[in-house]
């Protein structure tokens, strides 16, 4: 099984299976790219961390029979209560790095992770009150009282109540 | 990761993602949601209507808009999305909103300013829109033509001016409605008619007015068996409401709230009358002395929420507290009391009791004025409460756990069925 060897952001080697490593759009790209030189070179990822890396991977091996999401999936009306238990665990994460391993998957162009984490996100938005979504992600509240209800008066029409 | 990093700065916020994926994330969310984070911070404000252009299915457009810009939104994405939201105050951006076919719109919500809409603009609704199953339009509508929307389930009339009963009728003559809005109707219109009940037992919600509900659904809610959910948006008489209440415990066991929003004193009491069994009460008044609880009971109810309520003396509140020996669970949610310290007697409260009773008081204050009179923010404090001879079957609690927690609505009638 040809490996690919992944140097995160500080610098830290991982080798991974070429297998696996393609489920990244990104990674796939300079595969293809690098051609039969692959086998030992050194892939650079800039923007990712050894430590997200590392769950990224995670991630990636758990899904690499997966299969490929058709077009059809695509244009399924979106939910986000069809999070496998797996999936569910392993971001039982903090935000933080919740959000890093949204902005990986979304540099590495993971579709799958990408969909799951965000999916995560909204559903800690659902249900909330404006307040409550601002304390939920400690977002500072950058409007004034008269602005924020100007905001509200704006779309009152068209809320459901 | 290198050395200890202070995590409170370095770490990444929601609101600073970038835009693709804020996308993606929104687009997750159904469009009340969606429109709610635009409250939350001036990022959601400031992306949200590229959002709405990019996402053709969910879509609201509100002026100012260029026509140019409209024309193009519209024709790339009419036969994409499924809700459309659509204000403008420019006659001619209603014309070219009618130009085209949106196969795949469910939901519709217009409003206008300065102009309003006419029954003449209902005829190309109706062709451009008609798979909607939602509709909610603003404007001098009378109904006509509406029912000509064959798929339509939801219908909102509650600001249509010149709504008309006969109307009305003709569309539940026509279409089985699943839910209904109006609290619109003058008298004259609702002495003019009566409503079809073939029309109205397939309703799951219904919201209207109490002149709406006494003249027209009153004889009739004992056959809307498939109710989840009706509001009424003023007070009603005490009677009404009793009578309202029988009828729906003809066919009914189990409701999972009541909630009532009482202005004045009227009849609490009809709590009383209710025999079926509510999952929560919530009440939101500010005269509970007045509302007939004080020596009653109000049964059927594990659960009681107590919304901004005056209590006056000590004497009164351990009256209620006595008297409600069916609730299991007792919230006073930023109530205000007039006395700066209590003592609880466990012994004394589990006396008349079977079961335990969790007495949870949230947010509380002393205020020793009249609620309406002007008074600084000192003469506010907190109450001192004490709690002597504990018992099993008493407890007291200052804090709501997230599972008890409500959402007050403020409507003066609102009941829910699972």
């Amino acid at each position: 099984m040809p490996i690919i060897r992944l140097e995160s952001s500080d610098k830290e080697i991982f080798d991974i299976e070429q297998e696996i490593a393609k489920c990244s759009e990104t990674i796939r790209t300079a595969l293809e790219d690098l051609g039969d030189e692959s086998d030992n070179s050194v892939l650079p990822l800039h923007k990712v961390n050894s430590v997200i890396l590392k769950k990224v991977l995670h991630w990636a091996t758990y899904h690499k029979d997966d299969p490929q999401l058709t077009e059809e999936d695509e244009n399924k009306e979106k939910r986000t209560d069809d999070i496998s238990s797996w999936d569910a665990d392993f971001l039982k994460v903090d935000q933080g790095t919740l959000f890093e391993l949204i902005l990986a998957a979304n540099y590495l162009n993971i579709q799958g992770l990408l969909d799951v984490t965000c999916k995560t996100v909204a559903n800690m938005i659902k249900g909330k009150s404006p307040q409550e979504i601002r304390d939920t992600f400690t977002i500072s509240n950058d409007f004034s009282p008269q602005e924020e209800e100007k905001v509200r008066k704006e779309n009152e029409w068209c809320e459901e109540k | 990761m290198s050395g200890v990093q202070n995590k409170q700065l370095l770490q990444i916020q929601v609101e600073s993602l970038p835009d693709d994926v804020l996308f993606i994330i929104l687009d997750y969310l159904d469009l009340n949601t969606q429109l709610k984070m635009m409250r939350v911070h001036s990022r959601f404000l400031n992306i949200m209507h590229q959002f709405w252009r990019f996402n053709c299915k969910n879509m609201l457009i509100v002026e100012p808009i260029l026509l140019e810009d409209l024309i193009l939104v519209l024709k790339s994405t009419c036969n994409w999305i499924t809700n459309l939201r659509f204000r403008t105050n420019n006659q001619e951006h209603f014309a070219e909103l009618t130009k085209y076919m949106y196969p795949n719109v469910k939901d519709l919500r217009l409003a206008t300013r300065n102009f309003q809409l006419k029954d003449s603009d209902m005829i190309k609704l109706v062709q451009s829109f008609p798979n909607i199953k939602t509709f909610s339009p603003q404007g001098h509508l009378t109904g006509a033509h509406m029912s000509d929307f064959r798929q339509l389930e939801n219908l909102t009339l509650s600001y249509c001016s010149y709504a008309s009963g006969s109307q009305l009728t003709h569309i539940l003559s026509s279409l089985r409605l699943k839910s209904l809005k109006l609290d619109v109707f003058s008298n004259k219109e609702i002495r003019s008619v009566s409503l079809p009940l073939e029309g109205l037992t397939n309703l799951e919600l219904l919201h209207c007015d109490s002149s709406e509900m006494t003249s027209w659904f009153l004889d009739k809610i004992r056959f809307l068996v498939n109710l989840k959910e009706l509001k009424i948006s003023d007070n009603l008489h005490a009677n009404v409401a009793r009578e309202l209440l029988d009828s729906l415990s003809v066919n009914r066991s189990y409701a999972k709230s009541l909630e009532l929003t009482l202005i004045q004193s009227i009849g609490l009491a009809l709590a009383s009358y209710c025999t079926i069994r509510l999952g929560s009460v919530i009440i939101i008044s500010q005269d509970i002395g007045g509302i007939g609880f004080l020596y009653t009971e109000i049964p059927n109810t594990k659960r009681l929420y107590l919304k901004c309520c005056v209590i006056r003396s000590q004497n009164d509140f351990h009256s209620h507290i006595k008297a409600l020996k069916t609730p299991e669970f007792i919230c006073f949610d930023c109530c205000q009391f007039e006395f700066k310290e209590f003592t609880f007697s466990g012994k004394d409260i589990a006396q008349d009791r079977s079961t335990k009773l969790n007495l949870h008081i949230i947010g509380g204050t002393f205020n020793q004025l009249p609620i309406n009179s002007c008074h600084s923010y000192e003469d506010i404090s907190q109450v001192d409460w004490k709690v002597v001879e504990e018992d099993a079957l008493f407890e007291f609690h200052r804090v709501l756990p997230k599972e008890l927690k409500v959402e007050y609505k403020y409507e003066p009638f609102l009941i829910q069925f699972e």
